[in-house]
């Protein structure tokens, strides 16, 4: 089970120009300002990478809050 | 109409267990070649081979083009061939700042590397007769500056100039070397990246295509064209399709 604070610290990494106190896990992430395709494409690779967890676009389109994307990948 | 067939051209083509590969391995069969296929997936291979117009003038080889042994005992086993289609690749989205030497490597060792060595070594054995056509497959990503392609469209865009300068050194032998570079095509090897695009990606991009998404038909076309006796005056160049895209 991965800890919600860890996943928190991963996601926000993605983001270069977000004030990280911004993104919480009850936050619409795609109404940041800073979320594009390509951040879609980074939230791939890098839970990939972090969780071994495979999700697609599919599924972070449908996802609309921070823990919806975490619900993807915690077990 | 005789020099648009391909009757009993000798034509290798790499990756043909499936999609475009296969489309164009099919097709050139329905031509009148003898197409000598390889890939590494031997159900898809084989699958190929029976859909040929006559599979007995024609052999399958299951090659790793990325090994060396193996590439070399099917160049050692294939007979003097007309044309050869190097359609083997793979595609990946990744991010810049994600790539990794891992990554790079495995791209380009597919998308480049192997398909230089092969032609390096069909050469030194002297398996391409005069006058043959020699095609290699890129992609409008080579062109294009599309998040998340930077390796593949490098990989697409060194295989393209590898070509011409190919296209420069065997002009002497009347032999021929161009690139054909689709657009998007829809096929398994698509599919399997697309997981990486939101529907709402997929739809405003096939909408940048006047004349939709394109189909391996469209690419084994071309390759007919290019690899007949009807494109002996072409050489060194690329043939774009792309279903209007690059018009807008």
């Amino acid at each position: 089970m991965i800890e919600k604070q860890k996943f928190l610290e991963v996601f926000t990494s993605l983001f270069d120009e977000t004030d990280p106190s911004e993104i919480k896990m009850d936050t619409e992430f795609k109404e940041l300002s800073e979320w594009s395709s390509l951040v879609t494409l980074s939230v791939i690779v890098t839970f990939e990478e972090n969780f071994k967890k495979s999700i697609t676009a599919k599924q972070i389109d449908s996802s609309k809050i921070v823990s919806d994307l975490y619900d993807l990948v915690k077990e | 109409m005789d020099q648009f067939l391909l009757t009993n051209k000798k034509v290798l083509v790499t990756g043909a267990s499936s999609g475009i590969g296969k489309e164009i391995a099919i097709s050139i069969s329905n031509s009148g070649a003898m197409p000598f296929i390889t890939g590494r997936n031997e159900k898809g291979l084989i699958e190929t081979y029976n859909c040929l117009k006559d599979p007995a003038r024609s052999k399958y080889f299951l090659c790793d083009l990325r090994n060396e042994d193996e590439v070399i005992r099917m160049v050692h086993q294939i007979e003097d061939l007309d044309g050869v289609v190097f359609n083997a690749g793979m595609i990946d989205y990744l991010p810049i700042k994600f790539l990794s030497s891992k990554h790079l490597h495995e791209i380009f060792e597919i998308n480049f590397h192997a398909q230089v060595l092969l032609t390096q070594k069909l050469l030194c054995k002297r398996k391409l007769n005069n006058k043959a056509s020699i095609i290699y497959i890129s992609s409008i990503s080579s062109h294009m500056g599309v998040p998340g392609t930077a390796i593949y469209a490098a990989s697409k865009a060194a295989l393209s100039t590898f070509s011409k300068i190919l296209a420069s050194e065997l002009a002497g032998k009347k032999i021929r070397s161009n690139v054909i570079t689709p657009g998007l095509v829809r096929t398994s090897l698509f599919d399997s990246v697309s997981e990486k695009l939101t529907n709402d990606q997929l739809n405003k991009q096939e909408a940048e295509y006047p004349l939709g998404f394109g189909s391996s038909e469209d690419v084994a076309n071309a390759a007919i064209y290019l690899l007949s006796d009807a494109s002996k005056w072409v050489t060194g160049t690329e043939l774009l399709l792309d279903g209007g895209f690059t018009l807008k």
